[in-house]
Formats: C-alpha cells, sequence, structure tokens
C-alpha cells in the first residue's frame, strides 16, 4: 500500500504518458464498475424496495403485489408482508372468498341504513371487522408489521376487532370513497375507520371516483422500470430527478433571489374561517358520507408534536380546518376522535414521540410504533365515547 | 447559492468552462467578477450593494493612503475604513443585540428600546474581515495597493469564499489575480477530489449528525445526561465537517479554477491543548484575529498580564464575531479563560502534562464551549450543562445513524495519524482511487438526507 502510495506520488515519465493515460482510463472504468457493484451489494441493507406495482382488481387500484416482501429503509427500518389487496403486514383474518364470510356477519344494505346511526352514537360496541384508510400515515410507513397501526389496533381490542390495512401511501379521500363499497363485501367490513393527519385530504372526496387501473397510468409504466432496474438505480434517479417529497418533478431555479421564505407562505392554520370554508367540509364529507351505508369514523391525529428546524411545534397546525371538519361531521352523524391530547401527553410526561425513527429524525415525519400504540388506544376508547379529547379547547392545542 | 444545491454544479460548471476559455488575465476576471455577483445576487440581490460599497470605499482608501504622507492623513483614512465596514457589520448583525441587551437601561431613561426588522447579509463577517485585512496591510506597508479596480473587486466578491471563508487575505489572493493560472491536470483532479470530500462531510456526516442535535437541543428536559452526552459528542462532529466539508468545497472550486487559497482546518479535535486547537480550528480567523487583533494590542510582547487581557478581549470578539448572542460571547469568554489558564499552567507544569491528559482536558473544554455555541439561550446552555453532569439515568434515546456517523468520524481522525493520511487525498493514479470515488458519488445520490441543511457557518 506504501508503495502504491510513493509510486503515485511521482509525475509521470513523459515517454510512458500516453500508455499511462489509456491505462489510467481503464483502471477509472474498472474501478466505477467495482464501485457500482460495491453499492449494489451493499445497497439493500439501507435502500427501500421497488417493487412492480400490480393493478388489484377488488379495490381496482395499484396496489404493492400480494405475497411479496417490502424494505422499508427511507425513515425507519422495517419490512413488511404484503397481504391480498395489497395490505401491508396483513396475512391473518382474511375470507379466502367473499362467500366464506358467514351470510348474517354481512350487513345488508337495509340493515346497515338501521345500524348507521347506532353505530355513530358515543358508547357503540366494537366493531369486528374495520377498514382502516388514509395516507402513507395510516400505511404505516417504516413500521414492522406488529407495530403498524392495524395491528396495534387488533391488539387493543383483544382480539375483538379484525382491521383491514387499505390505506395507500399518496392516497385522499377521492380514493377511500372509490375503494368503500368495492371492499366492503368482499372483506365484510362493519365500519371504516379514516386517519386524518391533514384535513385537507379529506376535501377531494368530491373529487370521486377516481379512474381504474390501465396500461396507460404512469403506474404501469412505473411497474414496469421496477421489474427491469435495480432499486439502488431507481433511488438515485428519483433523488435526483424528484423534489424531497419524491413526488415533485425537480425544478431548479436560476433567477437571482429574494425568494419568498417558508414564513411568508400563506399558513393554513390562521386563515379566518368563512361560511364558503364551512360547506366545503360539508361537502367533502357528504362525499363520504354518501358513498357507504356503513359508520364512518375519524381518527384526527395532525402533526404535533414534531420537530421542525430544531424547534419543538407543539400547536396543531390544523386546529382551525379540523374544527370546521369536526362540526360537519356532527352534522352528518359521522363519529371523530381527536387524538391531539393522546400524542402531546406522550412527549410531555414519557420524552417518547410519536412519529420519526430513531434511524433517522426522531419527533417529525411518519408516526411510529409509539404513535400507532396511542392512536390505537385512542380509538378503542373512542368506540366508547366518540368525542376523545375532542374537549381540549382548541387554545390549549394551539400553545 | 450553496454549494450542495442542485443547481450548483451546473453554475460551477458553466464557469468553469467559461473562465479556462478565456485567454487574457482581465477578461477572465471580469467573467469571475460577473459570475461571483451572481452567485450573491442568487441568494438576495439588493445586498450585493452592501458588497460593492465596502469594495469601492476600500480601493479608494487604499489608494489614498499610498498619494498621502502625512500620519494623520493616513491613519483617517485607515478609520474611514474601518467606520464603513464595521459600520455596516454593526448595523445588519449587531444592531438588535446591542438594542435588546440595554433595552432595560434604554427604558429607564425613557428611550423605547425597540428592535428593527433586519435581514442579516449572508457572509457580511466573513468580506468585511477580508476588506479590512487590504487596507490594514495597506496601512501597515505591508502590500502594496492593487492598481487595478477590477482585481480588487473580484478578490472581495470571488464566490468560493465569499460567503463562509476561508478568510483569505489580499496578500495572499491579490497576487493570483494579477495573472492567468496555467492549467494543470493534476490540480484541476486534486480541487474536484476536494470537492467531492467536502461534500461527503457535509451532506453524509454532517447533515446526519445534525439531525439528532436538532432533536435534543429542541427539548433538551426530555432527555437524559448520557443522550445529552451523545448529543454534544455529535455536535463536535456536525461543526466540524460542515465548516470543514465546506472550506474543502472552497479550497477544491479555487484550485479547479487555478487558485489556490489557505488550509482551513487540521483536525483540529487531536489537539492536545486549546493553543493547538486554535492552531488547527477555522486556522484562516485564528490568524486574522492574531495578526489584527492580538498582536495590534500588544500580543504576548508586554506583561503576563497585558497577554492574559489581550487573550480575552481577543477571543472574546472572536466569539461575537460569531453571533450577535449572549451564548457567543460566553463562548468566546469561555476560550479566553482556557487559554489564560493554559499559559498560567503551563509555566507551573514546564510542558509536563502528558498528551492524552492535555487532548482529554482540551475535549471537555471544547464540548462545554460547544454546548455554549449550539443553545439557543444561556438557560439552554446551563440546562443542558447540568444535564451532563448527572449520568444516573442512563441512555434514554440514541440515534443509530448519527452514532454511526460519529464513528466515521473517529476513524477519519485516527487515519489520519497513519500513513493512511496520503491515500485519503486519492492520488489519480491509485488503484483505490476510482473505486473509492464511484462509492462517494452514489452515496451522495442515495444516503443524502432529503431534507435541505444550509451550512451552519451560513449565520456567521
Amino acid at each position: 500500500m506504501v508503495g502504491i502510495m510513493k509510486r503515485t506520488s511521482r509525475e509521470l515519465p513523459p515517454e510512458v504518458r500516453s500508455i499511462a493515460g489509456w491505462t489510467l482510463l481503464l483502471r477509472w472504468a474498472f474501478g466505477a464498475m467495482v464501485g457500482t457493484c460495491l453499492i449494489a451489494i451493499s445497497s439493500p441493507l439501507f435502500l427501500r424496495s421497488y417493487l412492480p406495482l400490480h393493478a388489484d382488481p377488488v379495490r381496482g387500484v395499484w396496489t404493492l403485489p400480494p405475497d411479496s416482501n417490502y424494505r422499508w429503509r427511507s425513515e425507519g427500518y422495517a419490512d413488511s408482508a404484503i397481504g391480498p389487496l395489497g395490505m401491508p403486514g396483513k396475512k391473518q383474518g382474511m375470507p379466502s372468498k367473499a362467500t366464506d364470510l358467514d351470510a348474517s356477519s354481512v350487513p345488508t344494505p337495509l340493515d346497515r341504513q338501521g345500524e348507521s346511526a347506532e353505530f355513530a352514537q358515543p358508547g357503540q360496541r366494537i366493531p369486528s371487522r374495520i377498514a382502516l384508510w388514509g395516507d402513507s400515515q395510516a400505511e404505516g410507513v417504516a413500521v414492522h408489521d406488529a407495530d403498524k397501526l392495524f395491528a396495534q389496533i387488533e391488539q387493543a381490542s383483544q382480539g375483538r376487532a379484525d382491521v383491514f390495512p387499505l390505506a395507500r401511501s399518496g392516497e385522499d379521500a377521492a380514493d377511500w370513497v372509490t375503494q368503500m363499497p368495492r371492499v366492503e363485501k368482499h372483506l365484510g367490513i362493519d365500519q371504516h375507520v379514516i386517519l386524518v393527519v391533514e384535513p385537507e385530504d379529506l376535501l377531494a372526496a368530491v373529487n370521486a371516483p377516481v379512474s381504474s387501473p390501465s396500461s396507460d397510468d404512469a403506474s404501469a409504466a412505473n411497474a414496469a422500470l421496477a421489474a427491469r432496474l435495480p432499486a439502488f438505480v431507481i433511488q438515485a434517479a428519483r433523488n435526483l430527478l424528484r423534489e424531497p417529497d419524491g413526488a415533485t418533478p425537480r425544478r431548479l431555479r436560476f433567477g437571482v433571489g429574494p425568494v419568498q421564505s417558508a414564513a411568508e407562505v400563506v399558513d393554513h392554520s390562521s386563515q379566518a374561517l368563512t361560511g364558503q370554508e364551512g360547506d366545503r367540509w360539508l361537502a367533502a364529507l357528504s362525499a363520504v358520507r354518501n358513498a357507504t351505508e356503513l359508520p364512518v369514523l375519524l381518527l384526527y391525529a395532525p402533526l404535533s408534536p414534531h420537530i421542525i428546524d430544531g424547534k419543538i411545534r407543539w400547536q396543531d397546525p390544523t386546529a382551525d380546518q379540523f374544527r370546521s371538519l369536526r362540526e360537519a361531521a356532527e352534522k352528518l352523524g359521522i363519529a371523530v376522535v381527536d387524538a391531539r391530547g393522546g400524542l402531546r401527553d406522550s412527549v410531555v410526561s414519557q420524552g417518547r414521540w410519536p412519529h420519526g425513527f430513531h434511524n433517522g429524525r426522531i419527533g417529525s415525519g411518519h408516526l411510529n410504533q409509539v404513535g400507532n400504540e396511542i392512536l390505537a388506544a385512542k380509538l378503542i376508547d373512542g368506540f366508547g365515547d366518540s368525542r376523545g379529547d375532542a374537549e381540549l379547547p382548541s387554545v390549549e392545542s394551539r400553545d | 447559492m450553496l454549494f450542495t444545491q442542485f443547481e450548483f454544479p451546473l453554475y460551477f460548471l458553466a464557469v468553469l468552462i467559461a473562465a479556462w476559455m478565456c485567454r487574457g488575465r482581465q477578461t477572465r476576471n471580469a467573467v469571475l467578477l460577473v459570475a461571483s455577483y451572481y452567485f450573491y445576487a442568487y441568494w438576495d440581490y439588493r445586498f450585493c450593494s452592501l458588497l460593492a460599497l465596502s469594495t469601492v470605499v476600500d480601493y479608494c482608501v487604499a489608494k489614498w493612503m499610498v498619494r498621502s504622507t502625512g500620519t494623520g492623513i493616513r491613519r483617517s483614512l485607515l478609520l474611514t475604513s474601518l467606520i464603513v465596514n464595521l459600520g455596516v457589520l454593526g448595523f445588519f448583525k449587531y444592531f438588535n443585540f446591542f438594542i435588546d441587551s440595554a433595552s432595560p437601561a434604554l427604558q429607564a431613561i425613557g428611550l423605547s428600546g425597540e428592535t428593527l426588522d433586519i435581514i442579516l447579509p449572508v457572509g457580511v463577517s466573513f468580506y468585511t474581515f477580508q476588506t479590512l485585512s487590504y487596507t490594514i496591510d495597506v496601512y501597515r506597508g505591508v502590500l502594496k495597493p492593487v492598481n487595478r479596480f477590477l482585481d480588487f473587486a473580484l478578490y472581495v466578491a470571488f464566490f468560493p469564499q465569499l460567503v463562509a471563508g476561508p478568510i483569505v487575505r489580499a496578500r495572499e489572493l491579490l497576487p493570483q489575480l494579477a495573472t492567468v493560472p496555467q492549467f494543470s491536470k493534476r490540480r484541476f483532479y486534486a480541487g474536484g477530489q476536494q470537492m467531492l470530500r467536502g461534500l461527503v462531510k457535509k451532506v453524509l456526516l454532517a447533515d446526519r449528525l445534525g439531525e439528532a442535535v436538532d432533536v435534543v437541543f429542541a427539548g433538551p428536559d426530555l432527555y437524559s445526561g448520557v443522550t445529552i452526552w451523545i448529543v454534544v459528542l455529535a455536535y463536535a462532529g456536525q461543526i466540524y465537517y460542515d465548516f470543514s466539508g465546506y472550506s474543502d468545497i472552497a479550497i477544491g472550486a479555487a484550485k479547479m479554477l487555478g487558485y489556490r487559497f489557505p488550509v482551513n482546518f487540521r483536525h483540529p479535535y487531536l489537539s492536545g491543548s486549546i493553543s493547538e486547537f486554535w492552531h488547527r480550528w477555522h486556522m484562516t480567523l485564528s490568524r486574522w484575529l492574531r495578526d489584527y487583533v492580538y498582536i495590534a494590542m500588544g500580543g504576548s510582547r508586554i506583561s503576563q498580564w497585558v497577554t492574559y487581557r489581550n487573550l480575552m478581549i481577543t477571543m472574546t470578539l472572536g466569539g461575537l464575531w460569531h453571533g450577535a448572542a449572549w451564548t457567543f460571547v460566553l463562548w468566546g469568554v469561555w476560550h479566553g479563560l482556557a487559554l489564560v489558564l493554559e499559559r498560567v499552567f503551563r509555566n507551573v507544569m514546564h510542558d509536563r502534562v502528558v498528551r492524552p491528559v492535555g487532548w482529554l482536558l482540551t475535549m471537555l473544554v471544547i464540548l462545554a464551549g460547544w454546548v455554549l455555541f449550539r443553545s439557543d439561550s444561556l438557560g439552554t446552555a446551563a440546562g443542558v450543562l447540568q444535564r451532563m453532569m448527572t449520568l444516573a439515568e442512563g441512555v434514554n434515546w440514541y440515534p443509530p445513524l448519527a452514532l454511526a456517523a460519529l464513528l466515521c468520524c473517529v476513524v477519519e481522525h485516527a487515519a489520519w495519524c497513519t500513513p493512511l493520511r496520503r491515500a485519503m487525498r486519492l492520488p489519480i493514479n491509485a488503484w483505490y482511487s476510482p473505486i473509492v470515488t464511484t462509492v462517494m458519488l452514489w452515496a451522495l445520490l442515495l444516503y443524502a438526507p432529503r431534507d435541505f441543511r444550509p451550512f451552519v457557518y451560513f449565520q456567521f
């Protein structure tokens, strides 16, 4: 090694420079291949999976392929076994066929109409087959299967509830409303639970139904890419060509500054609520309400407390939106469970952050095992009293 | 523009091509000057005027200084430069701090003591010190004033060192700007390698460590003493790799353009004493403070007590230079005290302290100092230091990736003490260089934290 270093530190004599140039070029080409191989071999330890998506005939959306395994490596490190209908971590409690369901356990439309009001009332029983909807927070990004929200709810219900994790990263209410009627009979659902992290996701309900998968979708092209290219190449291209959110194409700025700072961006929480605003929530929740005759429960868990720019944000950034949302939900008989108090208490009294991961950044990001545990407990309590922490004054939750 | 932004490689490539295509010195310097002003305007074009003001004032002052023979006039001209430069720095950086600190006294005499909504111009502390070094050197007669305004304007605004150093003195850079540099493939390659190393330091090490640091300093009361110790060590790593990474990118970029910048860091955490630490940490600032503050006050030539006083003043000013907050002032005072005590004990012990003991004591002083430096208030700093005293609770949280980054820091420092040190420069002909370079490039693409983090020293 020392000999090599001594040799390389000298200037090459002019007569061998051209030969050395070729040697150098070959050496660098070979070295680049070896370096890339090292990354290819080691990257599965550190990089998430890229699986070719599967067009699910029941749900009518693109899902992760059933019976595959998925590696989470973006925030926390965890592995998920993908179950039927692309449900991450859900392998048990599935009816093998829709006809296997006990006919008496599947409410008829007429029964449902009668039950829906009953389910929405405080003091209801724990439902036995719950469909869990939401985005990546409800899906259980970077959380082990046993710690995902659906598993925690099943555990907190002491085995009385079977929960079907139908939430998928990037989805909003338009997707949930579209899929709700499709899975109800197939899975024998008797309660829908929507995890609401950003209330605005619910506003999209009015855009339902969303189109079914087709070969022209971007997801089809992505599926073809995922089947052909190694994960590290896809990840590198994604990091290079997309913004940190992973979805927005990267846009370069070459104009001079100043640029609008984050503080100058409109803060939704401080927007004055208008009558029109209330109508929007009512329209969105009506779309949810009309999509199913089964009871629907909204589990509210905003991104607080959260660490942002090195400071703890205790206040709920969407408190005002939530107030309007709850008013609209009450009018439509949709139950609401507010989990803010539980999330906050966990940090204040035990120093346990409900969001983020030890591997990456604790205190911000997706719900972790602690957060899911809190939400599961709140939900099970909420089935007894669907108001949850709703009585918390919003001033306190915004301090 | 920041070195870690995706726009920078494209900008830098364009500048490299344009600079090396220019045959004449003047054209080259003009191209680099325009590129440098664009680099600064990318953040906020309005503050280019401050840069221009500082440039014009110091250029003219130095010119007139040479023409005038009277000491009084020369002194007045120097004073003009000091007032303009330090006035700009004082207003933009320290106005609110002084008003805030003096508000009880101001209110007592019936004044409102209201602060203003002032934006701190990026890099103002750095380019102010650079231009001052020019006028002071001309005043002292150790440097001839530059004849070409273009060269001087480029010296002040040269983009690799404009916003966060290294603080390159006029006598180091101006002679280089007076000629067209010769292209050297080896230097070009070495510059590129240094930039890549700097990026790895910043993005893969400093930013990873910073994630853990931010969590704990956001609510230190929630964490045990041992966890806080881990995080303070992580902050020591973060600030070192952040700033030395920036310096590496700056020095590498200058090297690729054909210019040589002074070294800014030499593994300061290997120091056996605080004075050695300041010979290895932010070396260009240490030199500046030594030559223009410490020695100007008499240095160590007058008496022991004057030496101690000079050390305290210099370090306190150094602390204040870093930021307009009492935590930074106290950090400077803390290092000043450590330097004074070190001198006292050196006289008593006659250098009989074995190096490992000296290293351990030095690290403890540095780490305590970093707590002050990182805390947003003296109260937070006191709370963190207090919790560091109680280790009984054990570890209540640890960040695995930050610990891995910390381990990399230890290995890198250890390797630097061995013959591997030369290998770490990745010579172009070495068999391992292409492999390591490829791995570094892939790692930057794959493992960089998603959230964008500016350099720590940008706030100064």
